[in-house]
């Protein structure tokens, strides 16, 4: 055979591999799609698909929140207090010899004189012409910043101690002070030699900052905390040097706790709360009168018939206005890995792409709102596994805030068995698969 | 065994006609994909197929009576004149524009081919497509769902075709006579797949496409059989039929146990070619089958009873290239289609051109030759017309 034969054919063919590119032809009508499928909306109430619904307590701590808050009667209920433990001076400084301009030395034999407390506060939605009256204090109890509440200065698993007098007491006055937000977002507050020599001793159990206000009505929320020592160095006396202490623990406690509303559960607050429930699929659902002429009734459940499920919420008003909402809120559906471990069990990744936060109005003047969070790909999940009969635990799924704790806010919903109780709102198709020809 | 063709005659005579064939085929350019695509696949049983090779659609021709050794599926006797070993594969690229201005274009490889001559006879191996089933359906809708209106977008799409697997066999009884035979079996799975997506600005994120779709395995025996007579040295008649058991379709992943069975009618066809003088030969053809039974197992649509197809060309076999034989060929033909779609029988009507050019060829006998044959025409059926074009390229080698 020719070389020229063998070269000639590939040619041809390389030629015309552009074309291989398919686009099938087209047709748009509905008419002609051998298939019948059917598409109904069913809703079910709470019951029909979920049970054991239970709230769990104690998710994060007021610690861990980045503005940590300060009220007095806040909506005639809520008060809290900051408490702030600082971390610890540096091992050394470095300073200039007298009369030199250059060559600084470490100087570890350094020694504190006075220094003050700087708190910066978020003065956004606060009226500006307000003014507040803050208080100052040196705490004189051993606590543990991680765990501290109203009642307790520590609460670790070496035990629990209460405080002397609750919310953080007793304290040694460090000042008072008229805070004005029109003037400045600051407030300073002066500390002598001892103080500071008090807060920089990490051996005393009892080192942190108090604050709290006695303006009825108010509250506030702290942006940042810096802890400014002056210090003496052994290298040249007449030198102050300024050390910030930036690092350390800013918390609060609050009182009283967030009642519960009958009817309602709960999720969110500090330390936050959870809410989890079993989900189920049931075998066969009742899509209504006018969706049974054209679909079979009761109407089995296939789970790769779900195009779309979402958990239907309704917005409770909250036990007490002192907990109400303040901003918009998100929520996550979460699978619980090992439900019989709760309230410890891990929690999964949600169910769901990022959902729009819930606005606060939700909860005061629109109450009742509903609020969706979908959930489609977990319940064909569940019903597959279900069909497939795997011995496996019931699914379960958490409600919590994102990110978990985010405040004092406490987010509420209607329960089962109220008018408004969850339900499931689903999206079925129904098909006896593809015609043949 | 004689050549069919006259021996290169040297006129060096273009004519006018083979010169517009081979323009237009040039302005389509190489590339560009031509056939086979059309809505009426979404009908029946899908679009026939025809498994011709480039000369033949060049030739408007049903594929049988064609002169020289060349191998056809349903021209069973023609294997008879190759006396070497013989491989050819046909490349074919379609196109149509839809109705609705749409363009659908797809690539085959519809006819593949080989033969062995052993003791007077030649054994031959086909595959070659049938029924072509690729075909996209889309709707918008609006649903109402819980009292609120809802977007939906239906899909449905069909991909795959059905195709034909066979052994022949062929030998010349006589000089003038040769007879053929073949045996096979359906081969090919088609997929079928529905999906539903719903507007997630009218339900909101979280919805999930619905999908189910099955595959469609094809199987059932087909046979041919055929003659083919050379009453004069310049004439050639040939004759053939394709039988079939009925065509099953067995879903193949979505559990379900129903078969589709369908009855294939018995085709018959007949073609010949005639030298009217030195280099120019006229080529001529027809088939037909009765879809009747097919279009009554149809679970949705309906079948025309009796398909015609006919057609024919000219070859002009006097020009060359670069020393190598280069003849020109011209044609048209109407196929009946054999599944009505919405109740209209639908047809298709091509003209058709294209050219060969013989490599190598030793004696009567092609080592290696390259064929092009380019179709352009409409199927029309009721309100549906499309603009089909093909182009089909056949490479063909052989060795002693």
């Amino acid at each position: 055979m020719s070389s020229r034969v063998w070269g000639a054919s590939a040619l041809l063919l390389l030629a015309a591999a552009p074309a291989c590119q398919d686009v099938s032809p087209m047709v748009v009508s509905g008419e002609r799609i051998p298939i019948r499928a059917e598409t109904v909306e069913v809703r079910l109430p709470f019951e029909a698909f979920a049970s054991e619904l239970r709230s769990h307590l104690g998710f994060g701590s007021a610690a861990e929140l980045a503005r940590p808050i300060v009220a007095s009667r806040w909506a005639e209920e809520l008060d809290a207090h900051l408490m702030v433990r600082f971390g610890e001076l540096p091992a050394a400084i470095s300073v200039l010899p007298p009369g030199a301009t250059s060559g600084a030395q470490t100087d570890t034999d350094f020694h504190a004189v006075r220094g003050e407390v700087v708190l910066r506060w978020d003065t956004t939605g606060v009226a500006v012409t307000s003014s507040f009256d803050l208080e100052a204090e040196a705490v004189l109890t051993g606590w543990d910043p991680a765990t501290a509440t109203w009642e307790l200065a520590a609460d670790t698993l070496g035990g629990s101690m209460s405080w002397p007098e609750p919310g953080g007491g007793p304290t040694r006055p460090l000042g008072t002070f008229d805070w004005a937000p029109a003037v400045t977002d600051t407030l300073t507050v002066p500390l002598d030699s001892v103080t500071v020599a008090e807060w920089t001793d990490p051996e005393r159990p009892e080192r942190g900052l108090r604050v709290r206000t006695t303006t009825d009505g108010s509250l506030l929320n702290l942006s940042s905390v810096v802890f400014r020592v002056r210090v003496r160095s052994s290298v040249n006396p007449d030198t102050v040097v300024v050390v910030d202490i930036t690092d350390g623990t800013s918390t609060f406690v609050y009182t009283p706790e967030p009642p519960s509303a009958p009817g309602a559960f709960r999720i969110g607050g500090v330390p936050a709360e959870r809410a989890t429930f079993r989900v189920g699929l049931p075998e066969t659902v009742d899509p209504g009168p006018e969706a049974c002429v054209h679909v079979e009734c009761p109407l089995p459940v296939e789970p790769d018939g779900i195009i779309y499920a979402a958990l239907v919420l309704h917005t409770h008003p909250p036990p007490s206005p002192a907990f109400a909402p303040r901003s918009s809120v998100s929520l996550e559906m979460r699978p619980v890995l090992s439900p019989a471990r709760l309230p410890r069990s891990p929690v999964a990744l949600p169910v769901h792409e990022p959902l729009e936060a819930i606005p606060p109005e939700y909860f005061s003047t629109g109450a009742g709102s509903v609020y969706e969070i979908p959930m489609t790909s977990f319940l064909r999940g569940v019903g597959a596994a279900g069909s497939a009969g795997e011995d496996a635990e019931p699914a379960t799924v958490a409600l919590l805030v994102a990110p978990e704790p985010q405040g004092v806010e406490v987010l509420s919903f209607y329960g089962p068995g109220t008018e408004l109780a969850p339900s499931l709102r689903m999206i079925l198709n129904v098909s006896g698969g593809v015609v043949l020809p | 065994m004689r050549g069919f063709l006259p021996s290169r005659p040297r006129t060096h005579v273009l004519p006018a006609l083979f010169a517009g064939v081979a323009g237009l085929i040039l302005a389509q350019g190489v590339p560009t994909p031509a056939l086979g695509q059309s809505l009426l696949a979404a009908d029946g049983l899908g679009l026939p197929v025809e498994p011709l090779d480039a000369r033949a659609r060049a030739l408007g021709s049903v594929g049988v009576g064609l002169p020289g050794a060349h191998l056809l599926g349903r021209d069973p006797a023609a294997g008879a004149q190759a006396v070497i070993s013989t491989a050819a594969v046909t490349f074919q690229s379609s196109s149509a524009t839809l109705t609705d201005g749409a363009a659908a274009r797809h690539t085959r490889f519809p006819a593949i081919s080989a033969s062995y001559p052993y003791a007077g006879n030649v054994f031959a191996v086909y595959l070659d497509s049938f029924l072509d089933q690729e075909f996209e359906i889309r709707s918008e809708e609006t649903l109402l769902l819980g009292g609120r209106s809802v977007g939906a977008l239906h899909q449905f799409t069909s991909t795959g075709s059905i195709g034909r697997a066979s052994l022949g066999w062929s030998r010349a009884v006589r000089e003038v006579f040769a007879v053929g035979v073949t045996v096979g079996t359906y081969v090919g799975v088609t997929e079928r797949r529905f999906s539903l997506l719903l507007d997630t600005e009218d339900v909101g994120i979280g919805v999930e496409p619905f999908e189910t779709g099955s595959r469609l395995r094809a199987s059932g025996l087909v046979a041919g059989a055929g003659a083919s007579w050379n009453p004069g040295p310049l004439v050639r008649v040939s004759g053939a039929l394709s039988w079939s058991d009925d065509l099953v379709l067995s879903p193949s992943t979505d559990g379900r146990s129903e078969e589709g069975v369908y009855r294939i009618p018995l085709e018959f066809r007949l073609g010949g070619t005639a030298n009217l003088l030195t280099g120019l030969s006229v080529h001529a053809g027809l088939s037909y089958a009765d879809w009747t039974d097919a279009g009554a197992d149809l679970r949705t649509g309906e079948s025309r009873e009796a398909a015609w197809s006919y057609g024919g060309g000219l070859e002009w076999a006097g020009t060359s290239l670069f020393g190598r034989a280069l003849p020109l060929r011209v044609g048209a033909r109407h196929r009946a289609l054999p599944f009505k779609s919405a109740g209209a029988a639908a047809s298709e009507f091509v003209l058709t051109g294209g050219f060969g050019l013989n490599l190598v060829d030793a004696g009567d006998q092609p080592l290696a030759r390259l064929e092009l044959g380019y179709e352009r025409g409409r199927r029309t059926a009721g309100p549906i017309e499309e603009d089909v074009s093909l182009l089909a390229v056949t490479v063909r080698v052989a060795s002693g």
